[in-house]
């Protein structure tokens, strides 16, 4: 395995925690935050003090136009710091989408340079008590113009568009889907932080749920919460004083869209296309291929994500995925068993990550596969998202 | 339409910089377009997430693909066929409604055969 990733087994993610996932917790965000992110240093062995970088994604995804308020809507890397009397060494936010995977590569360029030795990266997550995508808009400007007037408005919409032609292209069906969503759930349920927590759900309540935007229902869409996710990251040498076997960053890849004009994020040809030139880097930077991935977590905070993933990865053929979930050929490769973003709740790339770490470390419990040795985690769309791999 | 004087590429929403040529300076021209195209995709609203469209759920919103271009692309509500009806390709034309405020919004009617 050596690819031209340089840094691939210089760093390690040596520690977590999660907070309980819930619709809504009784202390303010950051102070849930706080709780994690001193839960993840204790667990990897560490004073607070030993921390020198923080670095999140605090992008709050919903397009209710709600005021964001540093500590109670997000939380940045900048305000934990400030919280725990850190002058940190590093400190960086990533802008781009794809959080959690663009805040690990940030870490581990941070610590394969020597900029800092221990930094944290976390995700806070919240629900709002409004609606999540209901804006009270009645005059849209900027790029809004191109969608509001049409009744056009939220992810879930402009997923659907995708979706549909996704379906119309190669011959997907909701039944189909039905697999991935309650396949979703049944390993959430196992999660003991889940907000899914021993709440499996049957194909045929699946098949019935409420739609949204056809075909798009409502358990297409993960559930939003409020959560926080926190790991400790820091370089070989000091991973091997740790008390946690390390899971060291392998190597990643960063999407740009490549569309060329368009109302919506997505578009399926973009995405496709978009998807295979980030998993050429991928490959590229690894220096290993889709068949080595013991634990591949793709991203499924809308359930279409998971078959563009899988197909741009390389785990099957485009247009063939909605099979391939059905039957996986890879002598039943497990795509979704830490429940994902459908299993846990809107967690934004936590799922996938932390399911990689547990199972690479030994650390997944019940959960534990036989053979875990390289894991792959993912985040929002193929063409504009994020992928890291880890191994052992 | 917005179309590059450079290289007469069509791009819809307008962009900065022509998506095609990339050229430098860039110059664009206001195209018109025929409003004929086909259906590439599409969504039935029946959750509408602003405020005047929840009395008129459930919607089509769809892509339509324009005749001038391959891959040029406007969303637009669909109007007056079938759910059951809507397939890729179908062939649409642009119509006008009230928008509020003076404003006409274009939307997609079946196209006469």
């Amino acid at each position: 395995m050596s690819g031209r990733f340089a840094a691939a087994g210089e760093v390690a993610v040596v520690g977590y925690a999660h907070s309980p996932i819930r619709r809504s917790h009784d202390v303010e965000l950051g102070v849930l935050t706080l709780r994690t992110i001193r839960a993840a240093v204790a667990d990897a062995g560490l004073d607070i003090a030993a921390i020198d970088g923080f670095t999140t994604g605090a992008l709050f995804p919903a397009s209710s136009g709600l005021r964001l308020r540093d500590g109670i809507e997000i939380v940045t890397g900048d305000w934990v710091a400030d919280q725990l009397r850190i002058q940190p060494r590093w400190l960086c936010g990533f802008q781009g989408l794809g959080q959690i995977c663009g805040s690990v590569i940030l870490a581990t360029e941070a610590i394969a340079s020597g900029a800092a030795d221990y930094v944290v990266v976390h995700r806070a997550m919240y629900n709002p008590p409004t609606r999540y995508h209901t804006n009270a808009m009645t005059h849209a400007a900027d790029a809004d113009q191109w969608s509001a007037p049409h009744g056009l408005w939220g992810p879930p919409s402009h997923m659907a568009l995708v979706y549909t032609e996704y379906m119309q292209r190669y011959g997907a069906t909701r039944e189909h889907m039905a697999t991935v969503v309650t396949g979703g759930r049944r390993t959430g349920s196992q999660v003991p932080w889940s907000h899914w927590f021993g709440r499996p759900l049957e194909r045929a309540d699946y098949l019935s749920a409420r739609m949204i935007a056809d075909p798009m229902s409502v358990l297409d869409c993960d559930i939003p919460v409020t959560g926080v996710g926190a790991f400790v990251l820091t370089s070989r040498e000091r991973a091997s004083d740790l008390p946690h076997k390390p899971v060291y960053v392998a190597g990643y890849a960063q999407g740009r869209s490549t569309t060329v004009g368009g109302v919506g994020p997505w578009r399926l040809d973009d995405v496709e296309e978009g998807g295979r030139a980030v998993a050429r880097i991928l490959w590229e930077n690894a220096g290993f291929g889709p068949e080595q991935v013991d634990v591949p977590q793709v991203y499924d905070a809308f359930s279409p994500f998971v078959y563009l993933w899988l197909e741009a990865l390389g785990f099957c053929d485009r247009g063939e995925a909605f099979e391939y979930v059905q039957d996986p050929p890879v002598s039943g490769l497990p795509f979704q068993t830490g429940g994902g973003a459908i299993g846990n709740g809107r967690m934004h790339g936590v799922p996938q990550m932390l399911e990689c770490y547990l199972q690479l470390a030994g650390r997944a419990g019940d959960r534990q596969l036989a053979r875990a040795e390289v894991g792959l985690a993912c985040q929002a769309a193929p063409s504009i998202g994020g992928v890291v791999v880890y191994s052992t | 339409m917005q179309r590059c004087a450079h290289c007469g590429f069509l791009t819809y929403p307008p962009v900065p910089v022509c998506s095609r040529c990339h050229a430098d300076p860039p110059a664009f021209e206001w195209a018109d377009v025929s409003g004929h195209g086909r259906l590439a995709t599409w969504t039935i609203v029946r959750d509408a997430f602003l405020p005047g469209f929840a009395d008129i759920t459930p919607y089509v919103v769809g892509e339509v693909e324009l005749v001038e271009q391959p891959g040029l692309r406007v969303v637009a509500r669909v109007v007056g066929i079938d759910h059951d009806a809507l397939r890729p390709g179908l062939a649409l034309r642009v119509d006008f409604v009230d928008g509020g405020d003076g404003t006409r919004v274009p939307v997609f009617v079946e196209a006469e055969p």
